[in-house]
């Protein structure tokens, strides 16, 4: 405390408030305080301050303040309602497969489930018109379609296929007893396209071509006399090779794994150990992720498995579709958030392609 | 429970306008036991019952320590807490001033200081007899503030009055205190 505000201005030069302050000063300075109690009392306030502690400890909030506890009990109402509305939210949009594009394209009907398909990074989709033509259909403001005169043909294609880079699409032609596997290479700012033939075989069809993860082989269906089988053609060396009996392969982003159907079951082959897994009744795998992939079940019914899972689960992925079109196909883009659908509609009968996301 | 807290800086300035106090409980209680002994054995009768309130006053503290803002200067909330245990034990104990006798202790104690000895018994006896001539606030506003040494703005914190309230109060009181010295009465 400073002398001026101890001792009022006006009364300093006063001996007598002069002396009396001193008095007061001296009667403070000579009570005396007890140190005994000071020790003792410290003593009982640190034994208290752990008691405290301890009922902190064991509850949290039991200490607050009435207005603090309601206040919190209303924070964590507000907080769970919105928790429970996030969580409906992803629910709703993250746990299903939505369409949030309906009939992108629509189809003849005889045309074949092969002939549409969603590139990689998800930007456009590729399908094949007029018998002879490839036409890309932009999914992104950035890029422009395409229209890229097949080799002609007397016959028709009737499947394709993006390579993983976006620069590539298999096609497959089915003219008569000849069946033909095409790799066209599609057109950029500095180059207008072309097409080379991968393969060609007479007596057999062709059908569902997979690019391997560098898109250096080509998976596809060989039908011959009722029997399918899987093989690869290599896009560089032009080797083949017997992989499975079945049909409808699909590489798994990273290679590890080939998904195929046989005897209506979808199955899961490792391709280090040759060893096979079922996973259900169902058609046309597609893979979301390297370790994630769904199907078509044959009600239309869209099915998930992860085979990181041992043994491998399989449950149903809703789709909310509220249009009357069934399920064929759904084939998802590299990123694993979008998916083609490709629909079979009956009133008129065609097939639509549409776009959903998860 | 800031309690916990092991910091030792001394508390920043008030009147820097960012006062904040960071000291733990207990090195307060180290601080401030001298203060608050001192100002309850100074308006308390008995100096047993000045020591339990001593005691009641630093529980309340602790119990409470919680809700001490920090903001503002401890010893504004320390008293506020003695003088409010003062006078809830004034009610209930209707207690009469404290006799000098008792006051200055009889009791052993070796820590009395030595500037007692400068004070002799019957000049301490003739003031305490002129404080307990002043009205009660005059009493409340004097003794915080020369026994609990106490700032005008900390009084006016303890006692719930503005500051202005309190200088006129200690003024008044002070210079009733002067008269008596004046005219050497006590009655």
């Amino acid at each position: 405390m400073s002398e001026k505000e101890k001792y009022p201005q006006d009364h300093t030069d006063d001996q007598t408030v002069s002396q009396l302050l001193t008095h007061l000063k001296r009667m403070r300075r000579s009570v005396p305080v007890n140190y005994q109690l000071k020790a003792d009392l410290k003593k009982q306030l640190l034994e208290r301050m752990k008691e405290l502690e301890a009922q902190k400890a064991q509850a949290p909030t039991g200490g607050q303040p009435l207005w603090k506890s309601r206040k919190l009990l209303w924070i964590s109402c507000a907080a769970m309602v919105v928790a429970l509305s996030v969580g409906a939210f992803l629910w709703w949009s993250d746990g299903a497969v939505t369409i949030n594009r309906h009939e992108v394209l629509a189809l003849p009907a005889e045309a074949s489930v092969e002939q549409v398909d969603i590139d990689g990074a998800a930007t456009q989709i590729a399908y094949i018109a007029q018998q002879s033509e490839l036409r890309t259909i932009p999914i992104d403001s950035d890029t422009k379609p395409v229209t890229v005169k097949l080799p002609p043909t007397n016959g028709k294609y009737v499947a394709l296929a993006w390579s993983n880079k976006g620069n590539q699409i298999a096609v497959v032609e089915q003219a008569g007893q000849l069946s033909r596997l095409w790799i066209v290479e599609m057109p950029t700012a500095y180059s207008t396209g072309s097409s080379r033939l991968l393969k060609e075989e007479e007596g057999v069809a062709y059908g569902s071509p997979s690019w391997s993860q560098h898109d250096d082989s080509i998976a596809y269906t060989r039908s011959k006399g009722g029997n399918d089988e899987i093989w690869v053609s290599s896009t560089i060396s032009y080797q083949e090779w017997k992989l499975a009996e079945g049909s409808q392969p699909e590489w798994s982003p990273d290679g590890r794994f080939l998904a195929f159907r046989k005897a209506g079951a979808v199955q899961v082959m490792e391709m280090r150990t040759g060893l096979i897994a079922m996973l259900g009744q169902g058609q046309w795998a597609s893979w979301r992720s390297e370790q994630e992939l769904t199907y078509t079940q044959p009600d239309g019914q869209l099915m998930e498995a992860n085979v990181a899972d041992e043994p491998f689960v399989t449950k149903e992925l809703p789709l909310r579709n509220p249009y009357t079109a069934e399920l064929i196909r759904g084939n998802w883009a590299a990123n694993g958030k979008q998916i083609l659908l490709v629909l079979r509609e009956n009133q008129p009968q065609e097939l639509v392609i549409s776009l959903a996301s998860r | 429970m800031g309690m916990a807290i092991k910091r030792s800086a001394q508390p920043s300035d008030p009147a820097s306008g960012d006062y904040y106090e960071s000291r733990p409980f207990t090195e307060l209680y180290d601080e401030y036991f001298d203060r608050v002994n001192r100002y309850l054995r100074c308006r308390v009768q008995s100096t047993w019952d000045a020591d339990d309130l001593t005691t009641v006053v630093f529980l309340k503290a602790l119990e409470k320590f919680d809700q001490y803002s920090r903001t503002s200067p401890f010893a504004s909330w320390i008293f506020r807490i003695a003088h409010n245990t003062y006078v809830d034990f004034m009610r209930k104990n209707r207690e009469l001033p404290v006799d000098q006798e008792e006051f200055l202790g009889s009791e052993p104690d070796d820590t009395w200081q030595p500037e007692r000895q400068a004070l002799t018994n019957e000049e301490i006896r003739l003031l305490r007899d002129r404080l307990d001539l002043l009205s009660q606030d005059q009493k409340d506003v004097l003794m915080l503030r020369y026994f609990a040494d106490l700032k005008i703005s900390q009084v006016a914190e303890v006692l719930g009055k503005s500051e202005s309230s309190i200088k006129m109060i200690s003024y008044r009181g002070l210079q009733k205190l002067q008269k008596m010295y004046e005219r050497g009465d006590s009655e």
